[in-house]
């Protein structure tokens, strides 16, 4: 029964829509700074890139929300799970929490100068504390929702902060977020518009609820 | 030689008194998915199933009227909506069912 109530669980994630919403997400912390390596955008200010950064997690957020309720459900159809299932879900939010109040935490002791900038390097301390954090929740949340591809996912949005720091410290590539954007969040926006069009393809149309009832 | 061969002509005889309802495959794999959620609609129920909708809805009315599923209708909204869950009694009758096919199992083909 375990099997069979995590292969029910496990057939919503075959509509890619958690993929393209951390891929959304992902592209949203870099593309600031890819549109300040282009020349279009500068840090003078941060309320720009601020700006850029939220409309896209809203963006990606309503397509989770609305995508999840307007095209999954009407042709997956509704499930309550049971209370095991419910408490690991439980473990996730609060682990999701937790990661949010360490982003802030960190943004805002980077901004007021209290975390080091990591000269050296030119990996600043947020974006190894964002990186090690991530990769902990990530895996941890792949583990309780049994969502494999979260494992990569996890990987690849640990390694995105400070990969991109240490390649403009090397300076050997015109534009390092285009091209960590295009490793770490391309394939995740990749993997999940596949998924998305190959379950739209294979459940075409909404099955009316309470067809073929008595 | 003689005793086993009485165990197993018994063992098969039970084979006459166990659950037809949830015997039935697509009933027994209603049943099943049921059994692992706290309930389900019939859209889930068709997907995960494969079953045809007409077939679905047959084998929900037979185990609806064994009280081992309750239908639950309901309207989101102004579309029906039919939400489906295992009773304590279906919950029961599986368990026991599952039980006695594993001993019948057991006693006839233990030995391979």
């Amino acid at each position: 029964m375990k099997a069979l109530e995590k292969k029910a669980f496990r057939s919503f994630f075959k509509d890619g829509i958690y993929d393209v919403f951390l891929g959304l997400i992902l592209l949203s912390f870099s593309l600031p700074m890819m549109l300040n390596e282009f020349g279009w955008m500068d840090y003078e200010t941060m309320t720009w890139p601020l700006v850029f950064a939220l409309t896209l997690n809203i963006g990606a957020l309503l397509f989770f929300v609305f995508g999840k309720k307007y095209i999954t459900v009407p042709r997956l159809g509704l499930v309550h799970f049971a209370k095991t299932r419910k408490r690991k879900m439980r473990h996730v939010r609060l682990l999701l929490v937790f990661s949010v109040l360490v982003g802030v935490v960190t943004f805002f002791l980077t901004l007021f100068k209290v975390l080091p900038v990591g000269e050296k390097s030119g990996i600043p301390a947020a974006g190894l504390i964002f990186g090690i954090q991530v990769l902990i929740v990530f895996s941890l949340a792949a583990y309780f929702m049994d969502f494999t591809r979260l494992y990569l996912y996890a990987f690849l949005f640990a390694f995105s902060m400070p990969v991109t720091f240490w390649l403009k410290k090397i300076d050997i590539l015109a534009y390092p977020s285009l091209y960590v954007s295009l490793l770490t969040a391309g394939p995740m926006l990749v993997i999940g518009w596949i998924l998305f069009v190959r379950f739209l393809r294979q459940f075409p149309k909404k099955i009316e609820q309470g067809a073929g009832d008595e | 030689m003689s005793k086993q061969k009485k165990s197993d002509a018994s063992d098969l005889s039970r084979l006459l008194s166990i659950d037809k309802i949830i015997h039935e495959p697509a009933r027994f794999m209603i049943l099943a998915y049921l059994s692992a959620v706290e309930s389900a609609d019939f859209i889930f129920l068709l997907n995960q199933t494969g079953l045809t909708q007409g077939n679905l809805s047959f084998h929900l009315s037979k185990l609806e009227e064994s009280d081992y599923v309750a239908i639950e209708k309901q309207f989101i909204g102004k579309r029906p909506h039919t939400l489906l869950s295992i009773t304590d009694k279906g919950r029961k009758a599986l368990k026991e069912h599952l039980k006695v096919m594993k001993e019948l199992i057991d006693g006839l083909f233990g030995s391979y």
